[in-house]
């Protein structure tokens, strides 16, 4: 028998701060290959920190967080990551591709331009996510879904075990937004999911666990999920009322 | 245009600052593809005028002290490394307001540079051509000196082009892959402060800005690839430097202040033209 490999993702006993208030405290979590975990909480509750802090980009102020039995930032190369497009100059001078391809960099030194190997890569990428059509497209000229599409190429063209997407379905529109939790869906045959969202009432049917985060941390098996955990994780009445529109929202799917 | 064609052959004078113009274009057009995409044309105001630090300085040690090494082109290598640096590593690692510091660094780097030239026996000459450029000075030396600095600039900044981008377009992600971001950045940062030392020998420190940024900007409102951009600007910067000495040179004016207004000129244009253009394409 083989030694149990080391969990994707193991949390313990985590805490953290931006330096007035503790943002994260007591944060316990594992995640198995091939999970696919949603994490959800309020504005400000600590669900991008979390993220951070899988990726190495955010030191633990207290508590360990291991990648694959390692230091995250040890294990980066295994690792996708797909951060909201708007975070992105929107008049940046790439195409679809160029954004692709840089996936591909830090393997040692590369001087000079691209491989023909590396170039296949990309384009398979994109062909993953049906982009290929509009490889040489300007990303400034694209949609938000589409834009959202390229990063998650991006962060695939380098083969990762772990896919960690932060709010990837925030600016799109709903039936964007049921495309790219298809693509998800598939992609989770091959590698674990984390992702964060404030919409926790549309992916609940995709995803396997959710992670409340609100300065703590609950896992539940989406099973669980109920309104009354809904509720009690939003809080306030404000949060209730987009409740009821993602139901709303819902209602029209079905 | 006509006498300046005319003059061409005789005069060495005006070989060199042809030639200073059509060599200068080319690191001019790609690190100022970079800087106007990564917006920070700031810093670049803020090195180029820190030169004068340098070469206020050099140019007292050459006078006063008697140091005949210290050419004003070597001060200005060197301000402005020190000044990209210093620039560079406050915005990566103190918390400091970035803009702050850039415009304190940049009055600094003035306000030393005007003592300097001020204890200097005949100041003024020197600081008008350190503000608004003399091409039509450039010595066969310097032309070397700038030749060197344009190959190594162009060389570094094409063989990284693929990683400057990356960094460019989106640092965090860059740092993720495994690339050393905050180098890279740093690497922008000393190639943008040598390119300014090439530009301030054909438009002068105050100027710098227009000419690093104008044709990059230009070239950015017809195409959306960085490669694409970086070629036209430096085609358009060779047009805008040859085309300001030309014209220039007949009635006697400043070649600096000619070539800057001629690339006011085109951005506007192209701006106008560009959003004409893309209005009737879209619809």
């Amino acid at each position: 028998m083989q030694e149990t490999p080391a969990p994707v993702v193991a949390m313990d006993n985590v805490s953290f701060s931006y330096g007035d208030g503790p943002v994260l405290v007591d944060i316990h979590l594992a995640i198995e290959d091939r999970d696919y975990l949603c994490v959800v909480g309020p504005n400000g509750g600590g669900k991008t920190t979390l993220l951070k802090l899988m990726l190495g980009l955010l030191k633990p102020a207290g508590g360990r967080v291991q990648v694959f039995g390692q230091a995250p930032e040890r294990v980066r190369s295994r690792i996708g990551y797909v951060p909201q497009y708007t975070t992105l100059d929107p008049l940046f001078p790439v195409s679809a591709f160029d954004v692709v391809l840089m996936g591909l960099l830090g393997r040692g030194l590369q001087i000079g331009p691209f491989r023909k190997a590396d170039r296949e890569a990309a384009a398979a990428a994109l062909d993953k996510l049906e982009l290929l059509p509009l490889l040489s497209r300007p990303f400034s000229a694209m949609s938000g879904g589409q834009r959202q599409r390229v990063l998650i190429a991006r962060a695939l063209v380098s083969n990762p075990e772990l896919l960690l997407l932060d709010e990837p379905t925030s600016h799109v529109d709903a039936a964007i937004e049921t495309e790219l939790f298809e693509i998800l869906k598939q992609l989770n045959r091959e590698m674990s999911i984390v992702l964060v969202t404030h919409d926790l009432g549309f992916v609940s049917k995709y995803v396997k666990r959710v992670a409340c985060v609100n300065r703590r941390l609950a896992v539940h098996p989406t099973s669980e999920i109920t309104g009354e955990m809904i509720q009690e994780i939003y809080g306030s009445d404000i949060h209730m009322v987009r409740h009821d529109e993602v139901a709303a929202k819902r209602g029209c799917h079905v | 245009m006509s006498e300046f064609l005319a003059d061409l052959p005789r005069h060495t004078f005006l070989q060199h600052a042809l030639l200073t113009g059509l060599l200068v274009s080319i690191a001019c057009g790609i690190i100022g593809s970079y800087v106007v995409s990564r917006r920070i044309t700031y810093i670049a105001g803020g090195i180029s005028h820190c030169v004068l630090a340098g070469m206020g300085a050099a140019r007292y040690c050459q006078t006063v002290c008697g140091w005949e090494a210290f050419h004003p082109l070597l001060g200005a290598v060197l301000a402005a490394l020190a000044a990209g640096l210093i620039i560079g590593l406050v915005s990566l690692k103190a918390k400091q307001r970035e803009d702050t510091v850039i415009s304190a660094v940049w009055a600094l780097g003035m306000a030393v540079g005007i003592l300097f030239i001020f204890k200097t026996p005949g100041y003024n000459q020197d600081l008008m051509s350190y503000l608004f450029g003399n091409i039509l000075m450039v010595s066969s030396r310097e032309l070397w000196l700038i030749a060197g600095l344009d190959a190594a600039i162009v060389t570094a900044g094409l063989l990284f082009y693929n990683q400057l981008l990356a960094v460019c377009f989106d640092e965090e992600f860059a740092r993720l892959r495994g690339l050393r971001a905050d180098w890279y950045y740093l690497l922008l940062l000393l190639l943008t402060a040598l390119t300014v030392v090439l530009l301030v020998s054909v438009v002068g420190i105050v100027l710098v800005i227009a000419l690093l940024t104008l044709p990059a900007a230009v070239a950015g409102e017809f195409f959306r690839r960085l490669w694409q951009v970086m070629a036209l600007a430096t085609g358009l910067t060779a047009l805008l430097t040859t085309a300001g000495l030309a014209l220039s040179y007949g009635p006697d004016l400043p070649p600096g202040a000619t070539t800057i207004v001629l690339a006011g000129i085109v951005y506007l244009l192209a701006v106008t033209v560009g959003r004409l253009w893309r209005s009737g394409r879209f619809r």
